[in-house]
């Protein structure tokens, strides 16, 4: 709408699997070109508040507002977002009977009725940027996982998102991979991409987030900017968490 | 490790001594069995009356099809409108099945379990007695046909069947086509289920409809799942299609049973009509292995 | 003078309503006969006759085309009634339902008369009177006597549904097992196997089979077991149709076209070549 708003608004959010309560009143606002990192132990509902931002899953109480719109019920209104938001998945899930190329183009051909040859030179654009440009023939089972990752990314960009999320986006891959998909990551982050990355990656965190959320048992800790969090955690549960996660790093 | 070369490929399964022993003991027990039967039927092998019925010479001593040609013709017609009416039906009540929509899921279920649940030939009786006496009237099906030009006549006999039993066969694919369509739907359903749920979570996410997913990216996946069973489907409906010969269609079997009665020549009769079905099911089986072949080389 | 109005009055009415009701059912009369199946067929141009394969009263040629004892009975019938003539080979047991539900407009089906039959189709007069006959295996039961047959031992077959199966067989021979098949020919291909002792069908079946297979079978006696009356069926709630076909039979009958006919199928096997059929 305005550029005073925040690109996306979550005002006590809840999501509830029968009596587990996987969401409790989470707020949050992110600015536009803001770098968010949101981190947890595994079930603090951390993927799931993503998920509720393109209504992958739906929340149950509270209020999701991007670019100043709530979203609704209404496909309509869902297809946009969809349209609007980035997603790239812990398993790439990109779709293997399709060349990488058609899975970038699928998107823009069918949900933004680009023509063919256009959606085309899009993907290729992406490709490139990802470094996969000479693959683009290739299908998804050719490939490695790092450059299927890299691939995901791309196929989320080509819908031209305002924002991107990442679910996990290095925890299915082998080691040696990591380093390229961060890498792609980074760069976006330096082209002023919005994005809030879910991740247990501390060191990407560190360079590029701009606000670091920690989240436990479905709900929001802590929420600063990452010298302050790395440093000086206010809560013993994130304290705890750091500990065990940076152990070994 | 010293050589990086790979070791000898291992040699290519070939039959044992004792396969062969094994292949001639159910030789014997075949041809023990063939002539136990011989002893025990009397019965004088004339194959001759019953070819006649599948070719015959016409005045000018020119091969023509008989009636257990054209009634094979005619299952074959029966099996290729059944097919297509009955992917229909089974894709889109497979769908159902899979959708969010609580309605549609019921009827679609609906459909399903009454057909599996109850006998082809019950079916068959219920259906063509009561429901198609009162569909048939209502769309004219006998009025047009009496009153077709000669050409859509020659159109209608090649491709459907002789003008006069029209209805009936229409109610035969009809038929044919809900029966099979409720095991379709049942292949289709699992199909979609077996898709990785990631794949319609990332769809959704470029964006999507719900038709588009379907479209692009769940059925092109499921239809290699599915492509070995609904292989077995469309065979089983090939010779499915006999139930109908209840219902005066001339297909296959019924002209069969025509051609025992006049004959009297039963063995031979359904001899040569079972191997007439084994000719189309297993040409039928080797075309849908080849498009499984075709479908599955290059990609995972 | 008032009750003299009011009398004629009372007449007048009731001439009126004599008058009215006359009228009604004048059209109720009118509505009955345009809604017979005598009119459906000439309006159509084309009669649908329903039927099953059955030797020697249909039978498929050589060519493929239908011939027997009442194929020509029912082309007879159409040429008369200046319509053509469509067949509906159906399975036998198929046959009334598909007539009720109008698939055909008559049954020419050596259909013979029976009170089940006759509760849900009503029958012409006969046109074929044709007899039940008995064939049985040599090695089986060579040395019987007809009564000999009614044991429980004894194993008869018969086609599912046809008149030999249950008015005869099941009559005749209460205590034998009986066999029923959907197929005629499976029914006398069982006795000649020597898997069941006696077939019960209907003439001149019986005498055919014997004489194909003189070496196996036998006919314990020449009489008829039982007289049939074979009839055209046609739908309940049509006596215009009743009457015109039965008087037609009729007339067939006394100018000995049927007696004829039924010769050359029943009595003589000059057919037997252009069907392929035992001789």
């Amino acid at each position: 709408m305005n550029d005073t708003n925040p690109m996306l608004e979550m005002r006590g959010v809840g999501k509830w699997y029968g009596d587990f309560c996987a969401l409790y009143d989470v707020n949050l606002k992110l600015q536009r070109a803001e770098r968010m990192v949101i981190c947890g132990p595994s079930g603090s509902g951390k993927s799931t508040v993503i998920r509720c931002v393109n209504r992958l899953e739906e929340h149950q109480a509270g209020q999701i507002l991007l670019d100043g719109v709530e979203l609704t019920e209404d496909t309509r209104n869902i297809e946009r977002v969809r349209r609007e938001v980035g997603m790239v998945f812990q398993h790439f899930n990109l779709f293997p009977h399709l060349s990488i190329l058609d899975n970038l183009t699928l998107g823009p051909i069918r949900n933004l009725k680009m023509p063919k040859k256009e959606a085309r030179e899009l993907a290729l654009h992406y490709l490139e940027r990802v470094r996969i440009a000479e693959q683009a023939g290739k299908y998804p089972g050719e490939m490695s996982g790092g450059q299927q990752q890299r691939v995901a990314i791309a196929r989320a960009l080509c819908m031209k998102p305002k924002v991107m999320l990442f679910d996990e986006p290095t925890s299915a891959l082998d080691p040696e991979m990591i380093s390229g998909v961060l890498d792609v990551m980074v760069e976006l982050a330096g082209d002023g991409m919005t994005m809030i990355c879910v991740t247990h990656e501390m060191g990407f965190a560190r360079e590029v987030a701009d606000t670091m959320v920690f989240m436990d048992r479905g709900e929001i800790v802590e929420v600063g900017p990452p010298s302050e969090f790395f440093n000086n955690p206010t809560s013993d549960r994130a304290r705890l968490f750091l500990s065990q996660i940076l152990s070994h790093h | 490790m010293t050589d990086r070369r790979p070791p000898p490929a291992r040699k290519k399964a070939r039959f044992k001594p004792f396969d062969f022993l094994m292949f001639g003991i159910l030789i014997a027990g075949m041809i023990y069995i063939v002539y136990r039967v011989d002893q025990v039927l009397v019965y004088h092998w004339e194959w001759h009356t019953v070819f006649e019925y599948v070719v015959r010479r016409d005045e000018t001593g020119a091969l023509v099809p008989n009636v257990l040609l054209t009634g094979l013709m005619s299952t074959l017609r029966l099996a290729f409108w059944g097919t297509i009416a009955a992917a229909i039906i089974g894709l889109v009540t497979g769908l159902c099945r899979t959708s969010s929509n609580l309605f549609l899921r019921s009827v679609a279920r609906l459909y399903v379990e009454l057909i599996r649940n109850i006998p082809p030939l019950v079916f068959i009786f219920v259906f063509y007695f009561f429901i198609s006496g009162q569909i048939m009237p209502v769309l004219g099906i006998d009025a047009f046909v009496r009153s077709a030009s000669p050409e859509s006549v020659a159109v209608v006999e090649l491709l459907f069947s002789p003008i006069g039993l029209f209805s009936n066969f229409l109610a035969g694919v009809i038929c044919l086509s809900l029966f099979e369509g409720a095991y379709i739907s049942e292949i289709v359903r699992a199909g979609i289920q077996s898709i990785d749920k990631g794949q319609w979570e990332a769809a959704r996410a470029i964006g999507l409809s719900r038709f588009n997913v379907l479209r692009d990216v769940i059925l092109p996946q499921a239809i290699r799942k599915i492509l070995p069973p609904l292989a077995g489907q469309f065979i089983t409906l090939v010779k499915d299609s006999a139930i109908v010969s209840l219902i005066s269609i001339q297909e296959l079997t019924y002209v069969a049973t025509e051609v025992a009665a006049t004959t009297t020549r039963v063995f031979e009769t359904w001899i040569v009509v079972g191997f007439l079905y084994f000719a189309v099911c297993y040409s039928l089986a080797l075309l849908f292995g080849r498009l499984e072949k075709k479908m599955q080389t290059g990609r995972r | 003078m008032r009750l003299g109005r009011v009398v004629k009055s009372f007449i007048g009415a009731a001439v009126l309503s004599m008058v009215a009701a006359t009228g009604v059912k004048a059209q109720v009369q009118q509505e009955l006969s345009s809604s017979s199946v005598i009119e459906e067929i000439k309006k159509r141009g084309v009669m649908r006759v329903g039927m099953s394969v059955f030797v020697p009263w249909a039978m498929r040629s050589k060519e493929g085309e239908l011939v027997g004892f009442e194929i020509d009975v029912a082309r007879k019938l159409a040429q008369d009634m200046e319509v053509d003539i469509e067949f509906v080979p159906t399975a036998w047991a198929g046959i009334i339902p598909a007539l009720l539900a109008k698939k055909f407009d008559v049954i020419v089906a050596g259909m013979s008369i029976t009170p089940q039959r006759n509760m849900t189709v009503n029958f012409t007069t006969p046109y074929a009177h044709s007899g039940q006959q008995m064939t049985a295996n040599k090695e089986l039961a060579g040395d019987f006597s007809l009564e000999d047959f009614n044991s429980s031992d004894v194993t008869i077959t018969c086609r599912r549904g046809v008149a030999a199966c249950d008015q005869v067989a099941g009559r005749l021979f209460p205590k034998a097992t009986l066999r029923r098949f959907d197929d005629d020919a499976q029914a006398f291909q069982e006795v000649v196997n020597g898997s069941a002792h006696a077939v019960v069908s209907s003439a001149p079946k019986p005498r055919f089979w014997t004489m194909a297979h003189s070496d196996k079978l036998y006919m314990p006696t020449d009489e008829n077991l039982s007289e049939g009356n074979e009839a055209i069926a046609v739908r309940k709630g049509d006596p215009d149709a009743l009457n015109f076909f039965s008087n037609w039979i009729q007339e067939q009958k006394s100018n000995g076209w049927l007696q004829e006919r039924h010769d050359y199928w029943f009595k003589t096997q000059d057919w037997a070549g252009g069907v392929a059929a035992e001789q």
